[in-house]
């Protein structure tokens, strides 16, 4: 399987007051292309940090992560962003004045996708996940942690990167309808080839992935 | 970035209304301060135009008085102005125009003049040469190059109440203006002929303007027919120097400048390019008006340059402050953008829109309520000042600039040594009015002076915002 991303001798460290909290310390791994990972771990772990680093939300403070061969910094974060990764994040992270349809086209047109019914295809996608058509058009506040995680994860895959990451992507739903975000993700990673990480806590959700890494003393190793 | 920045300013109406009010006020400032600057600079240019740019020659009585041997006449001592030395300086550098006079006492057979006491003077030639003569002269002819130019017409001190003033083109016709109080008193309308005597000339003449007093101040001295304003006649310039009987001789030269500031510089051009004598003549130039008015308009326009530099700096800091407490919200709206993919200037390009969008709005509304705002501001700041300054000018009357300026050698003709009877001090215009409409050149930049505050407010915020990474700025919702 081709390498998509890598993390080369990684480093990297948050402030807490004083104290400078270390996550990653000098390590290494290769992530895949058709591949659906799982990043296990408990709470502070890092596990989040991975996601920031894979999506080039942050700098490794040494090493570097790379995408296709190239390092992120010579692609440029903000185009790597742009073009070649999609997040889910935990938070959601949408845009409070646009409704559901709104923040999927919106994505769409930051990657520069240009569908012939850009609306459409957003519906679409968000059909998918289970939304009804009047909650598409609702205001996102007025969605419930669910359907906001929905339209988050829609989002994602509106832009069709090669890689996509996500923060507990699951965590607001129920059992069923996590399993088929998980069946989803399968879906791309299996069938439209793309590299998939997820972070999670769920063991049911971590046991379906193809690959499960933990960070252990510093390195992403596999569980 | 356009379709984002219309969805935002739809879903946070509160804030856009906030920023809209904002803008309106600081628009309507700025129109006040950049019409109030327009104004003013026109004003003052209007002023130059109006008042204080004229120069006039005439015998330097001081030296005259230095100079005279005892016991001489005054008159006799007296140089006369000619129309040799008139015509040096109007050729000069800075003189736009010019009106030479000349003045005669006369009397009428079919004409009674206006009574102003029971004394009679003997006959005077006005430039001075007494002539003895049993004749009374109850009137005085005043030829001019042209009317138009007098004071007493352009202050409005006299009005034309019928028909017209003389000009360039009636020179050396029989035409005459006379004042409506000796028209009535002997029954005489536009198209009338009367006939005046100078030294035993007969003249007539055909009325084609009369001309009503309108103030007090040009009453002339009380107890002489002829220096009353109802009793002169005034006729072409020709007319007068063949009734005076000397084709050279006037009775005073005025010169009006391009330009007031120009009096110094043209004082000194005449002493070095023409013969003119200045120990016996001297050029006084009428600018104390001009001085009064335009030290309340300076005063205006440099007022209104800082109210506006205040108005801007103002206006940007408090936009800055308001859009940085706003950004608050849209701290995290930047983070969601920048983990996107979206560059950084399309996320200033869009909040730059979206003040445009609102600056837009304000600025159409102000475009109506800053005129309003223009006039009150722009009026109370000339009331203001001009209602100071006008407490030391009362004197009653004003310099006739028609008359040599006897006893005066500078440019100072409040001076002593007036004509008896004739009043002293200038009088200011009762009010200076700004003219603060607003213009193409104002709304222009105002359009500038508005884009540039959304350059500045949005910007500055944005800097702050954008050296961040998004993790930083995502984590901070986070927390």
């Amino acid at each position: 399987m081709e390498t998509i991303l890598a993390f080369d001798h990684v480093s990297y460290f948050y402030q807490d007051g004083s104290q400078q909290v270390l996550i990653f310390d000098d390590a290494s791994y290769t992530f895949e292309k058709g591949k659906l990972y799982a990043i296990v771990g408990a709470s502070g772990s890092g596990k989040t940090t991975s996601i920031v680093l894979a999506g080039g939300l942050d700098k490794p403070k040494e090493g570097q992560v790379t995408f296709q061969g190239q390092s992120l910094k010579s692609i440029g974060f903000p185009v790597y962003r742009q073009k070649y990764v999609s997040i889910v994040f935990q938070a959601y992270n949408l845009i409070s004045y646009m409704n559901a349809c709104q923040n999927v086209v919106c994505a769409m047109d930051i990657a520069k996708q240009n569908p012939a019914d850009k609306k459409g295809r957003a519906l679409e996608i968000l059909s998918g996940l289970g939304l009804k058509p009047e909650e598409c058009v609702r205001d996102i506040s007025k969605l419930s942690g669910g359907q906001q995680q929905r339209v988050a994860i829609a989002r994602a895959i509106a832009k069709d990167a090669e890689l996509i990451l996500a923060d507990e992507p699951t965590g607001n739903l129920d059992s069923r309808s996590a399993s088929s975000i998980v069946d989803l993700f399968l879906k791309l990673a299996h069938e439209q080839h793309k590299c998939v990480i997820i972070v999670t806590h769920a063991k049911e959700v971590a046991d379906r992935c193809d690959v499960q890494l933990s960070i252990k003393d510093g390195k992403l190793l596999e569980t | 970035m356009f379709k984002n920045a219309i969805l935002s300013i739809k879903k946070n109406k509160g804030r856009t209304f906030l920023l809209f009010l904002l803008m309106v006020l600081i628009a309507n400032l700025v129109i006040a301060g950049l019409s109030i600057h327009s104004a003013s600079i026109k004003s003052m240019q209007q002023v130059r135009e109006s008042l204080g740019n004229d120069v006039t020659l005439s015998v330097n009585m001081q030296n005259l008085m230095q100079n005279r041997k005892k016991g001489e006449a005054i008159r006799s001592a007296m140089p006369m102005i000619t129309t040799e030395m008139a015509d040096q300086l109007k050729s000069l550098k800075y003189v736009a125009s010019y009106t030479y006079t000349v003045e005669v006492g006369a009397s009428s057979e079919s004409l009674t003049a206006v009574e102003v006491s029971d004394d009679h003077m003997p006959k005077q030639d006005m430039g001075g040469n007494q002539e003895d003569s049993e004749t009374t002269s109850d009137f005085k002819i005043s030829g001019n190059t042209s009317m138009e130019k007098l004071s007493y017409f352009t202050d409005e001190t006299y009005t034309l109440s019928a028909g017209r003033l003389l000009n360039e083109q009636d020179s050396g016709t029989d035409h005459a203006v006379i004042s409506a109080t000796l028209a009535e008193d002997n029954d005489v309308g536009l198209g009338d002929k009367i006939r005046i005597t100078v030294d035993e000339v007969e003249q007539e003449l055909e009325v084609v303007g009369i001309f009503e007093v309108a103030s007090a101040n040009g009453m002339g001295q009380m107890g002489m027919n002829r220096e009353s304003p109802y009793n002169t006649i005034y006729v072409d310039y020709e007319t007068a120097q063949t009734l005076n009987g000397s084709k050279t001789e006037l009775t005073a030269a005025t010169f009006y400048l391009d330009d007031p500031k120009h009096v110094d510089a043209f004082k000194e051009l005449a002493e070095e390019k023409t013969t003119i004598d200045f120990d016996k003549y001297t050029l006084n130039a009428n600018d104390q008006l001009y001085q009064r008015n335009v030290q309340t308009l300076e005063n205006v326009e440099s007022f209104a340059t800082i109210f506006l530099l205040v108005v801007i700096l103002a206006g940007s800091i408090i936009l800055c402050l308001i859009l940085i407490l706003t950004i608050r919200g849209r701290f995290y709206e930047i983070g969601i953008f920048l983990s996107m993919g979206q560059p950084k200037f399309k996320i200033i390009g869009q909040h730059f829109i979206e003040m445009i969008c609102i600056a837009a709005a304000a600025f159409v509304l102000s475009l109506g309520t800053g005129k309003m705002v223009s006039n009150v501001i722009g009026n109370m700041l000339v009331s203001g000042t001009s209602s100071a300054e006008q407490m030391g000018l009362d004197g009653g009357g004003r310099v006739n600039k028609e008359m040599p300026s006897i006893g005066a050698d500078s440019a100072d003709t409040d001076s002593v040594q007036r004509p008896q009877g004739m009043d002293n001090a200038f009088q200011a215009p009762s009010d200076t009015q700004l003219d603060v409409s607003l213009n193409l050149v104002n709304i222009t930049e105002l359009a500038s002076i508005t884009i540039l505050i959304c350059v500045i407010a949005v910007s500055l915020p944005a800097v702050y915002i954008l050296r961040l990474t998004p993790r930083e700025i995502l984590i901070r919702k986070e927390s």
